[in-house]
């Protein structure tokens, strides 16, 4: 049995010596991975810590789940979860569907130069900062000067009004982001075997129930894994979105105010290292926990298209 | 094999490429102390860097030092220096204390306590500042930062366009009161209905002097305030300095004088006024003239007169961050700051020639053919943001030839806080703190801009105030204020 395993770790190590190259060009991403995302986590000690600027991580005093507390000790506790979860769930949905649609409609444009003018088009507000969004927005909201006022001959003061604002962070995050995702989706239409839609149009499918019974099947894993991507997230915000396009305008906080946005003034206001690491802390369990709940239905539904 | 060879050297390439920032830092000079100072006007990096390697030629023979110049554009400020406060990457930093920011550095341990190295300075350094001052940057009777030399608090006034003025015959400077003020706003509008008729000082903050409102960041706390001359702790959204100064401004918000995007708006109150987009901003002001500084604009008489919060005595501090690595130079550095008109001068206004001249009767002024807009190093119009202008060379555009001399006469006619001196510890009511913030941003600039009136907002506000057990804490607050009065 020994020499088994020592015969089998010999074999190993030939393996690693006869393609050195591989294993040395996976050494840079290794030390990447390790420097940026593994050795930093130990820094969300700091959330269980009383962080003093002087002492540093390890010198200061532990303080149980006190930073924890600022999350849920607060009026603003269920708001800002309420708006954090709320708009995840909405974007996850009509950014999903939208994205869809507008892979199919391209995998049905036939010209060539059209289809890359569009994906190009679709592509440029995913890039545009949401700095210089928040700008295009007063653009279109602004009372005196606004594309909206002035082609409707009114002048509602929209940075004072909440009821617009879920629907207009709606509307932005979906043209900011669609053309991105789109494009995922559309790559895996292109993959999706052609001979499947050559055998449906024999059998006189329609071009609709090509879409519906050829492609939007071949979309599913990739639905799944945008799907669970996104659920894993849906405990973070868009901060520049909610911060940055609304002016931070005070009246709109009830409609505004995500987890993210709640810790940033929290910690513009206290320099709270402690509170801040807790928030991420539990932003990441939380979508942790969603992605294995998340993955685990999928399992049970579709062992096939489950991540792992 | 050329293949495998490639790989290798690739892979090494990109190995030692992730090692180089790591190398690059450890290589810094130990003898160099970084200086962060807050941009208030334009600099350059060719500028910059000329003025840094004269300072530091000028340090290295006089105090064996050198200095790293670190400007960072105001808006950002307090953040950069926040996270830089972490590492030991800032040495001797400025740092805002007008939302009662002292204590929350003091409490995270992000300032060294100068205490020690204050009481063995030299002479010249300690009796630089008054005790007011002392105070003002003390924790416990401890010391955690040098004041910046500048008069007490300020009075309010409205900067107006001067052509707009002239147009309509107006005399600036017989305007003494909000309702003189409010007579020339309905004038101006009427006359031009095209333009903005008041606009805020700064983005959606009508005006950053409170000398016009209320006493503010009693304790050195975020949420205590009094009307002026009194010690009774209220909401400030139930002093009778705001709601007085609210009511006018829905007024005028009402009758569009002032711009209906104020909660939105993003530009200077003074750059809209001088570009004549705008008639009038309010403004806090002080003993030079901002007619001076903004052109094509007027400055009223005042509106208010000079007082001083708790907080606005030495609002810009300079003091070493707790993570500092060279605390002794620092303190060196810090030191010179106030006492070496000669490092002050080139730090504050520049080269002299190159970005500012001496005029014959030895005031300072800019060189012919520069003026703020194309000064490549922005110190020149920017002296406020340095630690003592009092040691630097007169300006031409000052109305004062000594200015110590203007400063102390100044200091004693301001109206100082009744609650000077009296702090308040929140560093265990960090969530309330919070709470009471969050709640304040969200009304405070609406009903200052006038955008929603406050009559109509105040029982709501009040319920929300209960709700994060607003007045349970002022009740402390002020038991502490009246106990330390009585003990004063």
């Amino acid at each position: 049995m020994k020499q088994k395993a020592k015969a089998k770790t010999k074999t190993s190590w030939k393996s690693v010596f006869r393609h050195w190259e591989l294993y040395a060009m996976m050494v840079p991403g290794l030390i990447y991975l390790i420097v940026n995302n593994y050795i930093p986590m130990a820094g969300l000690v700091v959330a269980f810590k009383n962080y003093n600027y002087k002492e540093g991580i390890w010198g200061s005093a532990w303080c149980g789940l006190k930073n924890f507390k600022f999350l849920f000790g607060t009026r603003d506790a269920g708001l800002m979860i309420r708006n954090t979860l709320g708009y995840n769930l909405v974007f996850i949905i009509t950014g999903t569907v939208f994205a869809i649609v507008v892979a199919i409609v391209l995998n049905e444009i036939r010209a060539a130069l059209p289809k890359k003018i569009y994906q190009v088009f679709i592509l440029i507000p995913y890039l545009i900062s949401m700095v210089v969004v928040s700008y295009i927005a007063f653009a279109f909201l602004s009372t005196d000067a606004g594309f909206i006022n002035k082609t409707m001959g009114t002048r509602t003061n929209w940075y004072m009004t909440q009821k617009y604002w879920p629907f207009i962070f709606v509307i932005i995050n979906l043209w900011k982001s669609f053309g991105y995702n789109s494009i995922i989706y559309y790559a895996t239409v292109i993959g999706i075997d052609s001979s499947l839609y050559e055998a449906a149009v024999v059998d006189g499918a329609s071009r609709w129930q090509r879409i519906w019974h050829v492609t939007l099947p071949g979309l599913r894993p990739t639905i799944i894994t945008m799907t669970l991507l996104a659920v894993g997230r849906v405990f973070y915000s868009d901060f520049g979105l909610f911060y940055q396009v609304p002016q931070n305008s005070g009246l709109l906080y009830d409609v505004t105010t995500t987890i993210d946005v709640y810790v940033y003034k929290g910690l513009m206001l206290l320099n709270d290292v402690g509170r801040s690491a807790a928030a991420g802390f539990f932003q990441s369990i939380c979508g942790f926990i969603l992605v294995l709940t998340a993955n685990m239905v999928v399992n049970k539904v579709d062992k096939d298209n489950a991540l792992f | 094999m050329k293949r495998k060879a490639l790989a290798g050297i690739l892979a090494a390439a990109m190995t030692a490429g992730l090692m180089v920032p790591a190398a690059a830092v450890s290589a810094a000079d130990a003898t160099t102390v970084s200086l962060w100072i807050p941009t208030l006007a334009n600099y350059t990096d060719e500028a910059v860097a000329e003025v840094e390697e004269a300072i530091n030629a000028y340090m290295a023979d006089k105090y064996g030092v050198q200095v790293d110049l670190q400007y960072i554009e105001i808006g950002n400020f307090e953040k950069a220096v926040n996270l830089a406060m972490t590492t030991d990457e800032v040495d001797v930093t400025c740092y805002f204390t007008d939302n009662g920011q002292l204590a929350t550095y003091v409490a995270n341990g992000q300032l060294l306590d100068i205490t020690d190295y204050f009481e063995n300075a030299s002479d010249e350094l300690k009796a630089t500042f008054t005790e007011p001052e002392i105070i003002a940057s003390s924790m416990n009777g401890r010391m955690y930062g040098l004041v910046r030399k500048y008069q007490y608090g300020g009075n309010e006034v409205a900067v107006l366009n001067k052509a707009i003025a002239e147009e309509l015959g107006i005399d600036a400077k017989s305007i003494t009161t909000m309702d003189q003020l409010e007579e020339v706003l309905y004038q101006a509008h009427e006359a031009h209905p095209e333009i903005y008729t008041l606009v805020p000082q700064s983005a959606a903050e009508m005006t950053w002097g409170w000398a016009a409102v209320c006493d503010r960041g009693i304790g050195l706390t975020a949420y205590a305030y009094a009307d002026w001359g009194t010690t009774e702790l209220k909401s400030v959204f139930e002093t009778e300095g705001f709601t007085e100064f609210c009511g006018y401004m829905s007024k005028w918000y009402a009758d569009g004088l002032i711009m209906a995007d104020a909660l939105s708006n993003t530009m200077e109150g003074s750059s809209m006024v001088t570009a004549g987009s705008a008639f009038c901003t309010l403004h806090n002001a002080d003993i030079d003239p901002l007619d001076a500084l903004y052109p094509n604009t007027v400055e009223t008489g005042e509106i208010a007169p000079p007082r001083a919060e708790s907080i606005a005595i030495g609002n810009l501090q300079y003091g070493i961050s707790a993570n500092s690595a060279h605390p002794d130079e620092s303190f060196t550095v810090l030191q010179a700051l106030y006492t070496d008109p000669e490092f002050a001068t080139m730090l504050s206004y520049g080269l002299e020639g190159k970005h500012y001249v001496l005029n014959e009767n030895g005031r300072a002024e800019y060189p012919e053919g520069m003026t703020a807009e194309n000064e490549p190093y922005g110190g020149f119009a920017a002296t406020a943001a340095y630690p003592d202008f009092l040691i630097l060379p007169v300006k031409e555009t000052a109305l004062y030839e000594d200015a110590k001399a203007t400063v102390e006469a100044w200091d004693d006619t301001v109206e100082v806080s009744a609650s000077f001196g009296f702090f308040y510890d929140t560093t265990e009511m960090t969530d309330f703190v919070t709470a009471y913030m969050n709640l304040q941003d969200k009304y405070l600039n609406a009903v200052m801009t006038g955008s929603v009136a406050l009559e109509d907002i105040l029982p709501q506000i009040k319920g929300e105030l209960e709700s994060i057990g607003f007045y349970e804490v002022l009740a402390d607050t002020q038991a502490a204020l009246d106990a330390y009065l009585a003990e004063k």
